[in-house]
């Protein structure tokens, strides 16, 4: 599964989503590929196949995915209460591994 | 070099500042940073200009906010500010604001150089004991204070 953090430059907001996520994905033992961008930079990765993107919800409207790629616009970037149920949902709604 | 580090070499701190909106808030952080000589001014201009473009993306979680922009608009050194607010703004997102906590970002490069410090900054803004801290501090001392027990 790849999984993708997105913000407006890929310098900060992204990393501080990645690292969460990372966490989170760790403590419940799901095996993914985590990485980081900036919107500018956005399509190239989603042609590469992304399973989940995440971004701040102000930045969702800029994101155009391939039927693949589920978006998930966050409120809370640092709350895993938020964004943790979402992408449980997402993966076992689709089967994803 | 992490983020504590960064903000006790160079003393990039202020507490309890007055800011009369969300473009005052930020100017204080990249004021701090361009006395420090880690930024040029027109960093400042960057992020207010990408604001009103995207939206406030960097606000991390109620109150808090992590306002940078890229490394060509104007960042000389890899570098942080921390600014409390006496009141707190609002960068127009429901959610989030009123803002009363932001830290200033300024990096030269866009992902490795900067992981340190930035999981650092997750793992302080996770721990609300520390946040609590932050947000009560009355002077810069008592920041540094904290700062420093963190650290260690």
């Amino acid at each position: 599964m790849k999984i993708l953090a997105i913000c407006g430059n890929g310098m900060g907001t992204s990393l501080v989503i990645k690292m969460k996520v990372k966490k989170f994905l760790e403590a419940n033992n799901i095996n993914a590929q985590v990485e980081s961008c900036a919107l500018s930079e956005a399509a190239g990765y989603l042609a590469q196949g992304i399973d989940i993107a995440l971004c701040s919800q102000q930045l969702t409207s800029g994101i155009t995915p391939p039927k693949r790629t589920h978006v998930l616009g966050l409120k809370n970037l640092m709350d895993e209460n938020e964004f943790g149920p979402a992408i449980m949902k997402i993966i076992s709604e689709n089967s994803l591994t | 070099m992490t983020f504590t580090h960064h903000l006790l070499s160079r003393n990039t701190i202020a507490v309890k500042a007055k800011a009369a909106d969300w473009k005052e808030a930020v100017k204080i952080g990249t004021d701090l940073l361009v006395k420090a000589g880690t930024i040029e001014p027109r960093y400042y201009d960057a992020i207010i200009n990408q604001t009103e473009e995207l939206g406030p993306y960097y606000l991390l979680a109620p109150g808090l906010a992590m306002p940078h922009g890229r490394p060509e608009e104007g960042v000389l050194e890899n570098s942080f500010a921390l600014v409390t607010l006496e009141t707190p703004v609002n960068f127009g997102d429901q959610y989030n604001d009123p803002i009363e906590i932001l830290i200033t970002l300024a990096a030269t490069d866009a992902k490795t150089q900067n992981e340190e410090a930035i999981v650092q900054v997750v793992t302080i803004f996770d721990d609300d004991e520390v946040v609590e801290k932050l947000r009560s501090a009355r002077t810069v001392e008592e920041v540094r204070t904290l700062l420093t027990t963190i650290q260690e």
